[in-house]
């Protein structure tokens, strides 16, 4: 049977480790994903993310399947590539914001990204690419 | 009225691991065990965790090469991964080499594109063992 707890502060049966309910809902992860960003694009695994768009090289949407309550989450990306390609190392690119003011770009209902090589600022597919969000749900 | 519920473990009545918590927006629920960081850790040596969670041990691998190695293994290597490295122009980036019982990351210079030694700050989020 289905249940539901109302609380304010979680603590250890001890009394300890005091954390309130908002923290909890606060400080959880609203998406993440681990997908392959080379070749055929395809989520790996996720929570939250509703489908996965491959706009070009190094070019990414991710859409979440419950929309945030506004723009200002917080995005990280963490991605590394096994491609021996000339100019850059083989390892891993860093992520960065699209440059761009479209609410398309950075919305409530997704969020588009691209991915770069540090070396020669080119945008690159990665294979494997890692994204969070937290922030709050709508 | 202000309540406070004591306990040491949380356990869903129809999933044991899957419990809802209902989001900021006071209608729509996230999954309390998938949005749990499950590892986190930080070190500016390589060699041991200054600060962590679910982390034993870190294996300094070569110059800014390193795993941090997990206390509780995940359920497989699919889990996420973000990190950030501390100081000018450094990066911090996972690698393909992660499993379910450690996560690699490796810290680079944006200038040269190299392995340097530098912080390491990765957490990890996905399904515990």
């Amino acid at each position: 049977m289905a249940s539901e707890l109302r609380v304010n502060t979680l603590k250890d049966a001890s009394g300890n480790n005091s954390i309130a309910t908002s923290f909890v809902a606060g400080g959880s992860a609203k998406a993440w994903a681990n997908l392959n960003g080379a070749g055929t694009v395809a989520l790996r695994d996720s929570l939250n993310i509703s489908g996965l768009t491959d706009n070009g090289t190094g070019d990414y949407t991710t859409s979440f399947s419950n929309a945030l309550a506004n723009t200002n989450y917080s995005f990280l990306t963490c991605n590394s590539d096994d491609a021996t390609t000339s100019g850059v190392t083989t390892g891993y690119a860093y992520g960065v914001w699209k440059v761009g003011t479209s609410a398309s770009v950075y919305s409530t209902g997704s969020m588009r990204f691209q991915m770069g090589y540090p070396s020669n600022q080119t945008l690159y597919d990665q294979k494997f690419v890692n994204t969070n969000v937290h922030g709050d749900l709508a | 009225m202000a309540s406070i519920l004591k306990v040491d473990t949380i356990t869903g009545v129809a999933t044991a691991g899957s419990i809802a918590v209902t989001g900021e927006g006071n209608s729509t629920t996230t999954n309390l065990q998938q949005g749990l960081a499950k590892m986190y850790g930080f070190s500016n040596s390589g060699a041991t965790p200054d600060s962590s969670f679910n982390v034993a041990s870190m294996t300094d691998n070569s110059t800014g090469n390193y795993d941090f190695n997990f206390t509780s293994s995940m359920s497989n290597a699919l889990y996420q991964v973000s990190a950030a490295a501390t100081g000018a122009n450094k990066v911090n980036g996972t690698s393909t080499n992660n499993t379910a019982s450690e996560v690699n990351i490796q810290t680079r210079d944006l200038g040269s594109n190299t392995l340097v030694d530098n912080y390491a700050s990765p957490a990890i989020h996905g399904d515990l063992a």
